[in-house]
């Protein structure tokens, strides 16, 4: 699904993100962890073609994203606010990203019954996106992103702000959007309960590195808590 | 104690925001034109009777006074919805130091009451009072001023607070505007036909007017009771999308749509739209004075610039912020499929749609004004504009790369302004006038309406490649947006 290779990204003199090669695989959900200011955001970035590489590519199903539009059809992500149309409602953003991604308004209904206990607010809510709490907001991107069947999604930090029953329904949606589409979900996160239940393979990255890519899941949770606390 | 409590807070927060050295520099610069208009009113009050005496008009002053008032107090209604920010306060920081929630009001009326536009509207009459001290007429010309002042202090509230949340309430401003120029039409009339002297000094009239100011007062404080001082809460049901449902489904109509709305439901892009109206109005004036009295080189060199001002200027305000106006939501807009063409086609359409909408308002000026036979030159200019200028913006937006803050009011408001902006107008406006230059050298001068028209049906015509090429140097340009945009200052 995804191959990196010799991938870089620096910030002035800082490095931000060094790569020597990665291949992701569809059908399996990836957990990126580490601290604040580790790379999982920049890693994220380059992916999406949002930040422009010092070197290296990021191919998508062979294409490079930097040269290419295709992979935008079967690709969705939310990444914070700036993934959200501020003066929409959440009905008028989600019919927006219905369109964009020519869904079937059959299907966008179906959808919108699987969301109704995740988004207790109510579809029909008159509220503007922006004047929606900050969970919310979380909410309504992340279901942004789970509207398209897309065959890859990034989800960046999506357990923050959300009360912990939403947590729990959002692990259970992200594991269904893999089961329907077999899609490949990259999911950010400092929760490590969370991510090491749903990820099948962890990416553990430190200033800029990937310093553990681990798939026994048994085992991911204790080492990722000794690691944390040694640390 | 409370009011130093108040103002010192309001000092610190405002010593705490980003760039206070140029807002300071701004607000001296304000003071500056304030003290002018101040002593310029102080004069006009002394001088009046002396040039009414100078002119041989029979009005009586008082009679000039009030009218002056209330054609200046419209215009200051005007101006302070664009200029200036509500008082408001954040309610929970306050409560810190215990202070009531009535006090609080109290200070927000003040503080609305002590400006610069009261200053002046006040400084319109002392010096006139002081030579008629002690008459009946100086007595009823300060109720009325009062009044004027309390009307005008009350619908600024109204208006700036509901305009934040409901465009339906822009009415409410287009009638102290209308009134304004009423005011200018039946100047005259009202001086010739009403007593306004017997009618203002009878007491009953004086029992209305304090009965006025009373009310006023009340609904001022009831408003901001109600209110809380939150600017930008909105209670009103947004019914706009389905309202849009004519432009259609499919991929550009979307994204349409969206732009609408991005106009309608935010304050930055709304007053900016209503600030172009004022300028076509004014540049309609300019057209209209400047093709009368000069002809360079007996050609209309004139009206082929002030024709294109007139209507390019009013879409230049929204077309240079093109980009940036969806700042908040780029990194969306990129990662959208097959965004960048249809994104491009529907901004094309948009700017397409103001050219001609601007472009028809001042072809209605200029019937008005018995300019009639401009409107063939008006029509080609708008051809012009959306063939040319459309893709010309598209393509000079990309050098901006500020975020914008769209809850706030344009006016008066350099958030989110780059270089570019500077250099950018000056060449959309120096380039139709070039043009005309060029055809002036080569004799086809008298044909420059067939040529401009000509050239935008070319524009119109060739859309696709055109865009397909901006695209690709959007493409090029959009990490620096991209990353620009992120910066949230």
């Amino acid at each position: 699904m995804l191959e990196i290779k010799d991938l870089a990204k620096t910030y002035g003199r800082k490095i931000a993100l060094e790569i020597p090669e990665i291949h992701i695989e569809a059908n399996e959900i990836i957990g990126l962890v580490g601290n604040n200011g580790a790379g999982k955001t920049t890693l994220m970035s380059l992916i999406l073609d949002l930040i422009e590489a010092r070197k290296g590519t990021v191919l998508s199903k062979g294409e490079p994203v930097a040269k290419s539009e295709h992979w935008k059809s079967y690709t969705s992500s939310f990444m914070g606010e700036s993934f959200l149309i501020p003066f929409l409602k959440v009905e008028e953003y989600l019919q927006f990203i219905q369109n964009l991604h020519g869904i079937s308004n059959q299907d966008y209904k179906a959808f919108k019954t699987r969301m109704a206990s995740f988004f207790s607010e109510g579809f029909n809510s008159n509220t503007l996106i922006r004047d929606l709490s900050l969970g919310n907001k979380n909410k309504v991107g992340i279901m942004g992103a789970l509207l398209p069947k897309s065959e890859l999604v990034l989800l960046d930090e999506p357990f923050a702000n959300l009360d912990p029953s939403s947590q729990f329904q959002l692990k259970k949606l992200i594991q269904e959007h893999k089961a329907m589409h077999q899609s490949c979900i990259i999911v950010s996160s400092h929760d490590l309960g969370h991510v090491t239940e749903l990820s099948d393979r962890i990416l553990l990255i430190e200033s800029g590195e990937i310093i553990k890519d681990s798939r026994e899941k048994g085992q991911f949770k204790s080492e990722l808590e000794q690691y944390f606390v040694e640390k | 104690m409370i009011l130093t409590t108040l103002l010192s807070h309001q000092f610190k927060e405002w010593l705490r925001k980003p760039y206070w050295g140029l807002s300071l520099v701004a607000k001296l610069f304000s003071l500056f034109g304030l003290l002018l208009m101040a002593s310029s009113s102080f004069f006009i009050s002394w001088m009046l009777p002396n040039i009414l005496e100078e002119f041989n008009l029979s009005y009586p002053p008082l009679s000039i006074f009030i009218l002056g008032c209330l054609i200046y107090l419209c215009f200051d209604l005007t101006f302070r919805l664009f200029t200036l920010k509500l008082p408001g306060l954040n309610l929970l920081q306050y409560r810190l130091h215990n202070i009531p929630s009535q006090k609080l009001r109290a200070y927000v009326l003040f503080l609305n009451k002590l400006n610069g536009f009261n200053l002046v509207a006040l400084l319109l009459i002392p010096p006139a009072l002081f030579k008629m001290a002690g008459s009946a007429q100086a007595f009823a010309l300060l109720s009325v001023l009062f009044l004027l002042l309390s009307i005008n202090n009350y619908l600024f509230l109204l208006i700036k607070k509901s305009f934040s949340y409901n465009n339906a309430y822009l009415l409410v401003y287009a009638v102290p505007a209308g009134l304004s120029i009423a005011g200018f039409v039946y100047f005259g009339w009202i001086l010739e036909n009403v007593d306004l002297v017997s009618l203002l000094t009878h007491p009953a009239s004086f029992l209305c007017l304090l009965g006025a100011l009373i009310s006023l007062h009340f609904l001022c404080t009831r408003m901001l009771k109600k209110h809380a001082y939150t600017e930008e809460v909105r209670g009103k049901k947004e019914k706009t999308y389905g309202a849009l449902k004519w432009l259609g489904s499919g991929p550009i109509a979307d994204v349409l749509r969206v732009d609408i709305l991005l106009i309608l439901r935010n304050k930055r892009t709304r007053s900016l739209m209503f600030m172009s109206l004022p300028l076509i109005v004014l540049f309609t004036y300019q057209a209209n004075v400047l093709s009368t009295e000069h002809t360079f080189f007996n050609i209309r060199f004139v009206d082929v610039l002030m024709g294109y001002i007139l209507i390019g200027a009013a879409s230049l305000n929204y077309s240079q912020f093109l980009y940036s106006w969806d700042s908040s939501y780029f990194d969306f807009i990129l990662c959208a499929p097959e965004f960048k063409q249809r994104y491009l086609m529907s901004k094309f359409w948009l700017l397409g749609a103001m050219h001609v909408i601007f472009g028809l308002i001042a072809s209605l000026a200029f019937v008005i004004i018995g300019k009639g036979m401009f409107i063939p030159f008006c029509i080609s200019l708008i051809i012009f504009n959306v063939g040319l200028f459309s893709h010309l913006h598209l393509l000079g937006a990309t050098l901006n790369n500020r975020y914008l803050d769209l809850s706030k009011s344009q006016m008066m408001n350099y958030q989110g302004t780059s270089g570019s902006m500077y250099f950018l107008p000056l060449l959309y406006f120096s380039l139709p006038s070039a043009l005309f230059g060029l055809f002036y050298l080569f004799g086809i001068a008298d044909y420059t309406g067939f040529i401009f028209g000509g050239m935008g049906i070319l524009g119109i015509l060739l859309r696709k490649p055109i865009i397909k090429a901006i695209a690709k140097i959007l493409d090029v340009r959009k990490y620096e947006m991209a990353q620009g945009f992120r910066k949230r200052t």
